[in-house]
């Protein structure tokens, strides 16, 4: 815990690797934070995640390990999480065509949007604000998935909804 | 006390399993010492964090008895965690990579 704090702990425990692409230290934290009812051991686990997110590579790999684990997001980041989810979805440019995005590429999208809608759901404005302030918009990248063959249209609109209720920019993006 | 401990620890060479109850003994004081700067400070530049390390990542320590193998291991993984909270511990701590050793008890936290 007391390693993280340190930018290059922080690096050592993001970028270990034993399967390519799989955060084995970041995994595994995450895995004890999600089995332990131990309160210390979950209230440490819980400080070195948040030590590792002030890294942004961090923040968007253990996002993306806990994004269907929203409970856990929930009590680690909160409304915070709404900044790393949102990155972790493409850009509208990014796509071959917005309209019909890959059916595999959308179950991968889903668990993001489901988290984020769920952390829209839970904080509300607070939320919003962040998506306001520490995104660049917000809109454009949630708006493929109002598709509703994407199956994710209610988690989208709930999000939109929260956002362009209170910034005028992102109801001109959309 | 710390180069004793070196001295009979830093490698399969130096390591004999009679030792393994002296250096428990060695590990609980410096769990004990840890807890201040006071008692940081003369473990640090000494090779005290590459020889803990090495205790919870290197199998040379196979040799102890299964009881005195664990017992060190817990206790130089606790002895790190002290050191660690230290400004040039944590910096010897993530200079030797205990980060990508100590993960790995994770799963024995709870025992």
């Amino acid at each position: 815990m007391s390693c993280t704090i340190h930018l290059d702990g922080k690096k050592q425990a993001v970028k270990f690797e034993e399967t390519a692409g799989q955060p084995a230290i970041l995994q595994k934290i995450i895995e004890r934070l999600y089995d332990t009812k131990d309160t210390d051991l979950r209230k440490n686990l819980r400080v070195t995640l948040i030590n590792i997110a002030e890294l942004p590579e961090g923040f968007l790999k253990m996002t993306h390990e806990l994004s269907d684990k929203v409970d856990l997001l929930d009590e680690v980041f909160g409304p915070r999480s709404v900044k790393s989810l949102h990155n972790l979805l493409p850009k509208l440019s990014e796509y071959p065509d917005p309209l019909r995005i890959d059916p595999a590429l959308c179950r991968q999208y889903a668990r993001y949007i489901k988290s984020l809608a769920y952390i829209m759901k839970t904080y509300k404005e607070e939320a919003a604000q962040v998506a306001v302030d520490q995104t660049i918009n917000f809109a454009e990248k949630l708006a493929p998935f109002i598709n509703p063959e994407t199956g994710l249209q209610k988690e989208t609109i709930l999000c939109l909804r929260e956002v362009c209720g209170i910034d005028q920019y992102n109801c001109h993006i959309l | 006390m710390i180069e004793s401990f070196i001295g009979h620890s830093k490698d399969a060479a130096s390591l004999l399993p009679e030792d393994g109850q002296y250096l428990v003994h060695l590990l609980e004081a410096f769990s004990n010492l840890t807890f201040s700067d006071t008692g940081i400070e003369p473990l640090l530049g000494k090779g005290a964090v590459e020889t803990f390390n090495n205790i919870i990542s290197k199998p040379y320590v196979d040799v102890l008895s299964p009881a005195h193998k664990e017992k060190i291991r817990e206790l130089c993984l606790r002895v790190l965690g002290n050191m660690s909270i230290n400004h040039d511990g944590k910096q010897e701590c993530i200079d030797h990579q205990v980060v990508l050793s100590a993960w790995r008890y994770l799963d024995a936290s709870d025992a």
